[in-house]
């Protein structure tokens, strides 16, 4: 590890995007100043790690050798910290994590469920080593995966070795990677190129940010190997601009990759020439469509173009390119330096190895996990996930981004694996899982979704460009009270035609959020439609703001909360609503503990 | 191939073909918004999907770009994809305003038929609310994008096929629309083809809103005449007016015009057409009747005639005559003017460039068919600017570039926009251009990267060829040009090893020497190499000029009878004088250098000349301008009142291609007919002009018209034996078409010569250009936008291009003091000067300006001569 003999305790301060926006350097500076002033500044070594995963509760120090885990830790932290856990060897135990249905606070960050039950194959240097360092990343056998492939197997073992893993694209369409570099390799044009996508668009999706910032060689050597599977000699990494910080930190990766000779000519003295350039995207989700991607690359407008013919066959720059994205590669160092059985020993029958899930929404612990593929939904949220807070009830769960579907309580229990997913209507999509409770509306929820698939359509196609905007034009009608009988199945018919003939894969998936809402949430539509009534009370124009006595417990919060002084109230008596004074705003609904609103 | 059924239709097409393309060979049409067969497939529309069964799995597939494979079955019109098309019909008309009563699309809208074929009975979606500017600022071309359904075929078809990429989508989604950068207006080849190619009214050509509706107009299909490649026209009129042009789809350009071909017309209605003939009296020109001026100008020829006989008149005629009038003008030239004076001045242009290849192959023209320039792996251009030039052209080698990868190898003496593309450049100074392309065939041989078995089978002349190639290595030649003799090895090394290359030489103003030894170049090259007689392959020659290839055949000149003959040839003589049932002059006659020189010295006292400016278009402004003036009697026939005709003692208003019938040979030896669409009251054609002519001079000609001309021609010439209108009226023919049945060939040279083997030319000795004292080179520059100088009275292309602007390179500017819009002095050898406005220009090379040919304000032939192709002056701030 990154110990150095000198220091007896290492502090690792997260650095990843979530905890230095909740002031992680400022804490870094505060322990500095403090073990300076005590003069521990060659005993504690402070290491800015990437992206612990845990960003629910950052920032997060973890102190090894023993693994304590701090979590939420403050600058003015930093004294009791130095002087306690330092000094005096004993645990600060106002500063470790609890589980929010728990009593007692866990010091070991093996023991926290949200660690304890994930398995690290992207992730597997996360919280360990400083980002920016290579020899760090070396010394926990970094390229030992490509110094393997290209000393002792040739480029079709590699191939052989990835489809005998299992690895399946993490994109989102889950297509078998040996079978696409397989297929690269087969067209003898040249240049050929090696493209690491990394335009995660998704909206709360980050797995891929934190890949790239927390560990950037791990994705230089998928790449690097997968050049040399299918005889690319340059790669380029697709990263959009949004991630300035990944941006530079694969820089400096790429530039410290040449200085070792793990990337540039004659890579470790085989005679194999390989380099990678990095280019930042300019903020359209369509440029994640591989072949949008391409054409952005090249200068085009970013439009997905006509397949075929494949990418694999004439991709940037009509020549042979392989894509995958970020996870995809990260995989590939491991794979090929323990071998595929290993792999392929963990995960289901289709779905092999583990996936990182960016979990967030009503969920208590909302960060980054990595679980083997099978696991259920129900493990992700509750167990790793620490539940829904306030005790409120798990509603559903938005897996695959705006292009996914939503998985209703009843089926908690599915396995996380592409063809489980793609059954209950969801799909794996990058990583995105949004969980939703009770106070969330199906309706609105699907029009959120269509909405930012209309915003970010490209515009080629018809059936996305126009029938997403009347399939969210519906959507609005149904939430603001319009809804008319039929519209539920004009929402069907027309996502169907849009799912059929839209050219990209955006497009045809585009609609899966309406569509899987109708399949489980039916009885929503018909609500808003029927009844007039949003039964989450989300949609104000359903909502009838009027207190329900037999629910009233007569607390007044309402009244005192509302900022419109709409809420006829006295003690002891049931609460009533003004009409000609009420906003909507909603405030008495979410400070109401009864739900004694409607 | 591949063999498949589509709607119980089995059809067998090439592999890689589409779908679709599949079943329009089937004869089924499959409905599409976005496809034209000259894009790459688009996929944007989706109406074209189909259900594909095959392997046991149907899917539902986008015809355009999935290719058809063995044994699918397809079906294009089952309920669900008919529905399906409905409701992408009804998607699209959500934001497509429904004002088709008020559009100029209506009527020749692919939308209005298609949301008519599938009976789209009512608009189930609300209509969007958006509202974007309607763009009126560019020249040409409206656009209106509440219209637009965002197929792209505008921005690819000025990516794919122009090369231009002036328009692109801006924005996204449904916001999306079609503009260029930052929406300013249009500055690009206004080629018109976004205008075009759009199947709705988004974008339109500016002059033809509110003109007329496409089931208004009347349509005649002819042949654009302006450059040499041919393009057919499709004019539209109403009210006896041309309001509308376009070019079919099928037709050998592809439905490709450029600005001059699509815009250029307005000329055909200007206010300063000649509508009266004018004779001079008493120092004025007056209008009279046609009787009285047909009588003067016959009167005084024979008067002429008599006096100093007939060796004292002479004629020059026009590259822009038809066919038949070429043919009927040379007859009267040498059967009732009796002289054997007759040239055009393309004779100084194109002349050089057939002259180089006949010796060479047996026929002095084009050796293959245009279309296939989109498919070779190299392209030459051997001082070929295409893009102004002859821009359809230009698209072929955009196709071949874009679509093929292939290498464009550019010799030139300025960069054109076609060392844009990816390829490798041998820029130089003018009259260099033939050193590196022998240069080039010097390090083919050198280095054995041709068969030379092969070329001794087809061949004599090689060691006469290496021998004279002694001076011409890389090394000598790149000193002397400046081009780097890698390049030059590179380039040959490409060309070589190339499976398929094409050489495209163009016309250089008067430099018939220059055009000789380039065309001789390109020849050798091509023999050499074996790029010959194979599709995509060849040398192609390209004159200035509409039937600049016509005039050739029609033996516009004073060494030459129709079909290629030597006017000393006896037997072809003979057979001449029995069918115009006259003898003809003895000997060779003066060419159009020598007419000028011997007007001015008075030995020449009655010119006849037909569709040329003389004044503004020959060399030596002020040797013409003497000898026009020194001349006893100038008849003039033109169909604008030129500068020359402002000299002329008698003025013959004409007929323009847009009123008459007749024949035009492309550069590609391609013979298409000319209709009318139209005819104003009061000129003649030029035809019906030396048919009468002939009457009043005693000699009368008869012809029942242009068809039998074309009857007489098809007897006489070999190669035009098979030619007739009848045969034209199905389309047009390449010739030689030796029989009713030849189809005519594209390809020459195919397995053998007309001579039984080629003869590969000698280069000529290398000599180092002089600089006569003068630092720079003058280049006399085409625009797209012009041509010849008649393009002055069309008001459209004065509009985009008003004035002439000479080119320079920054350094040169810089080193002179002038900026961009500032006015230089250019000084020639003989001290003469002209004046013109200069900008900066990354086409001109350092020590070169470039000064269009176009403008008579600037007078640039004060500065050229007939001797000395290459003009050396000085540039100057004036």
């Amino acid at each position: 590890m990154c110990a150095s003999p000198y220091y007896r305790m290492q502090f690792m301060l997260c650095a990843g995007t979530g905890c230095m926006a909740s002031g992680s350097l400022e804490v870094k500076d505060a322990l500095e100043k403090e073990l300076e002033k005590r003069n521990l500044q060659d005993d504690v070594q402070i290491v800015m790690t990437g992206c612990n995963g845990f960003c629910a509760r950052g920032p997060l120090v973890v102190c090894y050798p023993d693994g304590i885990f701090y979590n939420q830790v403050k600058p003015e932290h930093a004294p009791l910290i130095v002087e306690e856990h330092v000094l005096k060897g004993r645990i600060v135990e106002s500063l470790l994590f609890k589980e929010e249905t728990a009593k007692d606070r866990v010091p070991l960050i093996h023991d926290i469920g949200f660690f304890g039950l994930q398995r690290l194959i992207v992730l597997r240097n996360r919280g360990l080593i400083d980002a920016e360092s290579i020899d760090e990343y070396i010394a926990r056998d970094g390229y030992a995966g490509l110094a393997k492939a290209l000393e002792s197997m040739t480029p079709e073992e590699v191939i052989e070795e990835i489809k005998k893993s299992g690895l399946r694209g993490r994109g989102g369409g889950g297509f078998p990677a040996g079978l696409k570099w397989e297929e690269c390799r087969k067209y003898e044009v040249f240049p050929k190129y090696t493209i690491c996508n990394g335009d995660e668009g998704d909206p709360g999706a980050f797995m891929d940010r934190s890949v790239m910032e927390g560990d950037p060689h791990s994705v230089l050597e998928g790449m690097a190997i997968s050049g040399y599977a299918i005889g690319a000699g340059q790669g380029y990494i697709y990263v959009r601009a949004e991630y300035p910080l990944a941006i530079e930190r694969l820089q400096k990766a790429i530039d410290d990759a040449r200085d070792y000779g793990l990337l540039g000519e004659n890579i470790l003295g085989k005679g194999y020439d390989f380099d990678i350039e990095i280019y930042p995207g300019a903020g359209a989700f369509v440029c994640g469509e591989s072949t949008a991607l391409m054409y952005s690359i090249e200068g085009k407008r970013g439009m997905p173009r006509i397949k075929p013919p494949r990418s694999s066959e004439a991709g940037l720059w009509n020549r042979p390119t392989n894509l995958n994205n970020v996870e995809t590669f990260a995989n590939v160092g491991p794979i090929i330096m323990r071998g595929a059985d290993w792999y392929a020993s963990i995960g289901t029958e289709g779905s092999k190895g583990t996936k990182v899930f960016a979990l967030t929404g009503a969920v208590n612990n909302v960060g980054l996990v990595e679980v083997p593929m099978g696991t259920t939904l129900k493990s992700l949220i509750f167990d790793i996930g620490g539940g829904i807070p306030k005790k409120r009830k798990f509603k559903a769960a938005q897996i695959g981004g705006p292009s996914g579907g939503c998985i209703p309580d009843h089926l908690v229990d599915v396995q996380i694996d592409y063809e489980s997913l793609y059954d209950v209507g969801a799909m794996m999509g990058s990583g995105g899982v949004v969980v939703m409770d009770e106070r969330t509306c199906m309706v609105d929820t699907a029009r959120f979704f269509i909405d930012f698939s209309v915003e970010e359509s490209c515009g080629k196609c018809i059936p996305c460009r126009e029938g997403l905007k009347v399939m969210h034009e519906k959507l609005t009608d149904i939430c603001e009270g319009r809804g008319q009988e039929g519209d539920i199945e004009f929402l069907q018919e027309l996502g169907r035609h849009i799912v059929k003939t839209s050219h990209c894969g955006l497009g045809k998936a585009a609609p899966n959020p309406v569509l899987s809402t109708i399949r489980y949430f039916r009885d929503e539509y018909e609500a808003h439609i029927h009844d007039k009534h949003c039964p989450a009370l989300v949609c104000t124009d359903l909502i009838d703001f009027v207190v329900i006595e037999e629910k009233c417990k007569k607390c007044g919060l309402c009244h005192r909360n509302c900022p419109s002084d709409a809420i006829i109230w006295e003690k002891k008596q049931v609460a009533k609503i003004d009409l000609s004074k009420c906003t909507k705003c909603r405030t008495c609904i979410e400070n109401c503990k009864f739900g004694a609103i409607r | 191939m591949v063999t498949l059924t589509i709607d119980g239709v089995e059809v067998t097409v090439e592999r890689g073909t589409s779908i679709l393309d599949a079943a329009q060979q089937a004869g089924i049409r499959i409905p599409t918004l976005c496809n034209d067969k000259r894009l790459v497939p688009y996929g944007a529309c989706r109406l074209c999907m189909v259900e594909v069964t095959a392997r046991g799995r149907t899917r539902t597939l986008p015809a355009c770009f999935n290719p058809a494979r063995d044994g699918m079955e397809v079906a294009t019109q089952t309920p669900a994809l008919n529905e399906g098309r409905r409701i992408q019909l009804s998607l699209l008309l959500r934001s497509h305003p429904l004002l088709c009563p008020s559009c100029d699309a209506c009527g020749d809208c692919r939308l209005q038929d298609l949301v008519h074929e599938y009976e789209v009975p009512e608009l189930p979606f609300t209509q969007e609310s958006r509202y974007f500017h309607v763009d009126n600022d560019s020249k040409f071309i409206r656009f209106n994008m509440n219209l637009c359904i965002k197929c792209g075929m505008c921005m690819r078809i000025c990516d794919e096929v122009q090369g231009v990429n002036e328009i692109s989508f801006i924005h996204r989604g449904l916001e999306c629309e079609v503009s260029t950068d930052f929406g300013r207006p249009l500055d690009c080849e206004f080629c018109g083809q976004c205008a075009q190619v759009c199947p709705v009214g988004a974008i339109s050509s500016k002059w033809l809103v509110g003109t007329g509706r496409d089931f208004e107009l009347k349509k005649t299909e002819t042949t654009c005449s302006f450059c040499s490649l041919g393009c057919t026209l499709t004019l539209g009129e109403k009210n006896k007016k041309v309001v509308w042009v376009s070019s079919p789809g099928d037709s050998h350009n592809d439905g490709n015009l450029c600005v001059k071909g699509r815009y250029g017309w307005p000329y055909v209605y200007s206010e300063e057409r000649l509508t009266k003939p004018k004779i001079k009296r008493a120092g004025t020109l007056e209008e009279v009747d046609w009787n009285e001026a047909l009588s003067f100008v016959g009167q005084r020829f024979n008067e002429i005639k008599a006096a100093h006989g007939p060796g004292s008149l002479a004629a020059l005629g026009s590259e822009r005559l038809t066919n038949e009038e070429a043919y009927v003008f040379n007859r009267f030239v040498r059967t009732v003017l009796e002289t054997p004076h007759l040239d055009h001045a393309g004779g100084y242009g194109y002349r050089g460039l057939v002259d180089g290849l006949k010796p060479i192959f047996g026929y002095p023209a084009s050796t293959n068919g245009l279309t296939e320039i989109k498919k070779a792996n190299v392209v030459l251009l051997l001082g070929a600017d295409l893009t102004e030039s002859h821009p359809v052209a230009k698209n072929e080698v955009i196709s071949a570039w874009k679509r093929m990868e292939s290498t464009v190898i550019v010799i030139d003496s300025m960069k054109t926009r076609l060392t844009r593309a990816p390829g490798l450049y041998l820029l130089s100074q003018p009259g260099t251009e033939h050193l590196l392309a022998f240069a080039m065939l010097k390090e083919i041989i050198d280095q054995e990267l041709f068969d030379r078995k092969a070329l001794d089978l087809k061949a004599d002349g090689f060691d006469e060829l290496v021998a004279s190639l002694k001076d011409y290595s890389p090394d000598n030649v790149g000193r002397i040009t400046g081009v780097d003799a890698d390049l030059i090895r590179e380039a040959a090394k490409t060309f070589a090893e190339a499976p398929s290359a094409v050489i495209l030489v163009t016309d250089g103003m008067n430099r018939m020497a220059q055009n000789v030894v380039c065309a001789q170049a390109a020849a050798n090259l091509a023999l050499v190499t074996g790029h010959l007689g194979r599709p995509s392959s060849g040398v192609f020659v390209l004159g200035e000029k509409a039937n600049a290839q016509g005039a050739i055949d029609m033996g516009l000149a004073p060494d030459m009878l129709p079909g290629f003959k030597s006017i000393s040839d006896e037997d072809a003589r003979k057979k001449i004088e029995e069918l115009w049932e006259s003898p003809l002059p003895e000997g060779e006659g003066m060419n159009a250098a020598d007419i000028i020189k011997k007007a001015a010295d008075g030995e020449i006292r009655g010119l006849f000349v037909v569709g040329e400016n003389p004044l503004e278009t020959y060399p030596d402004r002020e040797l013409v301008e003497k000898a026009l003036s020194k001349l006893d009697f100038l008849v003039v026939q033109d169909i604008f009142s030129s500068s020359t005709a402002g000299k002329a003692h008698a003025v013959l208003p004409v007929s323009s291609f847009a009123e008459k019938v007749g024949t035009f040979t492309s550069a590609e030896r391609l013979v298409q007919r000319l209709k009318p669409a139209f005819r104003i009251p009061g000129p003649k054609t030029d035809l019906e002009i030396f048919q009468a002519l002939s009457v009043v001079m005693g000699k009368s000609m008869t012809y029942a018209g242009p068809e039998t001309i074309m009857d007489e021609i098809a007897g006489l010439i070999d190669v035009y034996q098979g030619i007739s209108y009848s045969r034209l009226a199905e389309g047009p023919l390449h010739w030689p078409c030796v029989d009713d049945s030849d189809p005519g060939k594209s390809i020459l040279y195919e397995s053998s010569f007309p001579t039984g083997k080629a003869a590969l030319a000698a280069a000529p000795a290398v000599v180092e250009p002089a600089t006569d004292g003068l630092p720079m080179s003058l280049i006399p520059g085409v625009l797209k936008f012009h041509s010849g100088s008649f393009t002055e009275w069309s008001s459209s292309m004065m509009d985009v291009s008003p004035e002439g602007i000479a080119e320079m390179n920054l350094k040169d500017m810089k080193a002179i003091g002038v900026g961009d819009g500032d006015t230089v002095k250019i000084t020639g050898s003989s001290g003469l000067w002209i004046r013109t406005k200069v900008k900066e220009s990354v086409r001109a090379l350092e020590g070169s300006v470039i000064v269009p040919q176009h403008f008579s304000a600037i007078k640039l032939n004060s500065l050229t001569s007939w001797e000395e192709p290459l003009v050396r002056v000085r540039v100057e701030k004036a």
